[in-house]
């Protein structure tokens, strides 16, 4: 049997798999896997801005930022669901748009701190302005999907495949753009920008673009995690959440769409078992990831560090003697 | 009563002012001899704050014992964490600040382990309790002894750096490791001394503020913010300029905390990092 076939079949047994599962396992597994779907969105998209060379460490609150759409257009305006969810990601996006516009002028650890900068100020206008997004104690009471095409999302295996299907859009989306010329561009960029700006590519507009794609996807991802938990809060969306995504990306690989899925799939199946310890206990959740993450600088930097020079690489003029 | 309020501001920021001139005096000296963004420095701050709780308030001993204790033991913390983290990555900042992001995460879960989930707080010695009077104006001892110490710690750090012969090594290191290797000065040693300082200045800058505001694991995050505007803003590797940008952040802080909220004030002052990094990005990188 070739390798494409053998690949392909396998790749649709793995499909099979997901898509009886809900049937198979218990309704704790299946949140879990809506976990994993809700986070392998925004992973991916945390990852397409990484390939372009950025290190977005606004990423989870620009999934804020598509959550609290959806909370506050489903509560508040009484908005159908399915407005909300492109809205969104729609919203999400252009948000990206604008802070991309005037951020992406810089790269390396000025863009990363920059986008730190950024987050901590989105959280704490959710946490300041309390009329629109409700202080600390968030927003509760965010009712589920309305009914499409004859199809209910109340339940939890009907909120599997919804979840799924965004994953599926999404995971199909960097497909095609790896693929395109987009991608090819984008790989050139991690590689030298200096040279792609040589040869007449303009650099800040394909990272612009890829900022804002990974964005809307984070928001996307936030549209689905508020009306799974029906609750969105400041704290769900913090800092330590984007730590974590980047611990997801690093650790699964960010050279390739697979692994990131991977590295999520893991490291959230890593952080349910460790709940089944004796003593568990919540704290132990950042210990174990940020534990991983030191293992792997420690001991298998080498992938992490290829990818990472691409993103410090700076033009050789500016390059520290 | 408006004098008041003023007075009360302008105190309330030169005393922030301290605590971030501290915090950021360590972390510019880290940045400028390793090329880290050690985004686990508050941390550092944090640790401090809860092991002069623990030995002052758990364990009922003098607080000027917990004081000296937490900062010893911070400024060795420093030393294992460059050993076992950062030695592999000196020189490459992204690096850097991932295994300090690991760092973060876990140093959070220990102190919380440790030290328990609520907030602490150290209540001050009898030597620093009760205000202090200036001509009407009313200042609280604690916060008295905040600038008195920070004052006394920039003039010894200024004096290290410049008099000694280390303090000129680590200058020559931060200027040109290369040079100053060949010259027979050991990167290593000097690593492992200026991330002893910075623990042991951030751990004295947690302990004075562990008496005025409780202490919780995740304290450590705003002086780390605010000392990266005010490195940024005064400049890599420059003392006076850490002052300066330490007294613009406190002051700008005292100051909207009072006339509008404390959150207003830290955002205005994260808006300013955020464009100060994109409009001014040699603050982090000019050394020319």
């Amino acid at each position: 049997m070739n390798k494409t076939l053998s690949k392909t079949l396998l790749l649709i047994a793995f499909l099979v798999l997901i898509l009886i599962f809900p049937n198979l396992g218990s309704m704790h597994w299946n949140r879990v896997l809506i976990e994993i779907f809700i986070w392998s969105v925004v992973s991916l998209g945390f990852r397409l801005i990484l390939t372009a060379g950025q290190l977005s460490l606004a990423q989870v609150s620009f999934m804020g930022l598509g959550a609290y759409t959806v909370a506050i257009l489903t509560t508040q305006a009484h908005l159908n669901y399915w407005i909300c969810f492109p809205l969104a990601g729609i919203f999400t996006g252009f948000f990206a748009m604008i802070i991309g516009y005037i951020s992406l002028r810089t790269r390396g650890i000025h863009f990363a701190l920059a986008t730190f900068a950024i987050s901590e100020v989105i959280r704490l206008i959710w946490i300041e302005w309390k009329t629109l997004f409700g202080g600390v104690g968030g927003i509760p009471n965010i009712p589920s999907p309305n009914p499409l095409l004859g199809l209910k999302f109340g339940s939890i295996p009907s909120f599997y495949y919804f979840a799924f299907v965004v994953l599926f859009f999404t995971a199909l989306v960097m497909y095609r753009l790896s693929q395109s010329r987009f991608g090819m561009i984008l790989l050139t960029l991690e590689k030298s920008e200096n040279l792609s700006q040589s040869v007449g590519v303009n650099t800040f507009r394909y990272k612009l673009i890829a900022f804002i794609a990974g964005s809307f996807f984070a928001g996307l991802g936030g549209a689905v995690h508020s009306t799974f938990f029906h609750y969105v809060g400041p704290e769900d969306f913090s800092i330590h959440q984007t730590f974590y995504v980047l611990i997801y990306v690093i650790t699964g690989g960010a050279n390739s769409i697979f692994g990131t899925l991977l590295g999520v799939s893991s490291l959230i199946l890593g952080l349910k078992l460790i709940h089944h310890l004796p003593n568990f206990n919540p704290v132990w959740e950042p210990l174990f990831l940020g534990g991983v993450l030191l293992a792997v600088m420690k001991f298998k930097p080498e992938g992490v560090i290829s990818l990472l020079q691409s993103v410090t690489r700076k033009n050789g003029l500016e390059r520290k003697q | 009563m408006d004098s008041f309020l003023f007075f009360q501001s302008l105190i309330n920021g030169l005393v922030m002012a301290m605590v971030i001139i501290l915090v950021a005096l360590g972390l510019n000296l880290v940045f400028g001899i390793m090329n880290i963004v050690n985004l686990a420095h508050g941390e550092l701050y944090m640790l401090g704050a809860y092991l002069l709780w623990w030995i002052a308030v758990q364990n009922e001993l003098p607080y000027f014992y917990g004081f000296a204790v937490s900062i010893a033991v911070i400024a060795v913390l420093g030393i294992v964490l460059e050993k076992a983290f950062f030695k592999g990555v000196r020189g490459e900042t992204l690096p850097g600040l991932l295994i300090s992001i690991g760092l973060i995460l876990s140093l959070q879960t220990v102190a919380l382990l440790l030290f328990g989930e609520q907030p602490r707080g150290v209540p001050a010695p009898a030597l620093l309790k009760g205000v202090f009077r200036i001509s009407g104006v009313m200042i609280s001892k604690e916060r008295l002894a905040v600038i008195i110490v920070t004052l006394g710690c920039l003039v010894l750090m200024y004096l290290f750096i410049n008099r000694l012969r280390v303090g000129k090594a680590i200058q020559a290191v931060a200027q040109d490791p290369d040079a100053a290797a060949l010259q027979g000065i050991s990167i290593n040693n000097i690593s492992s001394l200026v991330m002893a300082l910075g623990a042991a200045l951030a751990a004295i800058s947690g302990c004075l503020m562990g008496t005025i505001n409780p202490i919780t694991s995740t304290v450590g995050a705003q002086p780390l913010l605010e000392a990266l505007v005010v490195i940024v803003l005064g400049g890599l590797g420059s003392i006076p300029g850490t002052i300066v940008g330490g007294l613009f952040v406190g002051l700008v802080k005292g100051f909207m905390g009072s006339y509008m909220t404390s959150t207003v004030a830290s955002i205005t002052v994260y808006l300013m990092l955020f464009i100060l990094l994109i409009f001014k990005p040699s603050g982090l990188f000019g050394r020319e």
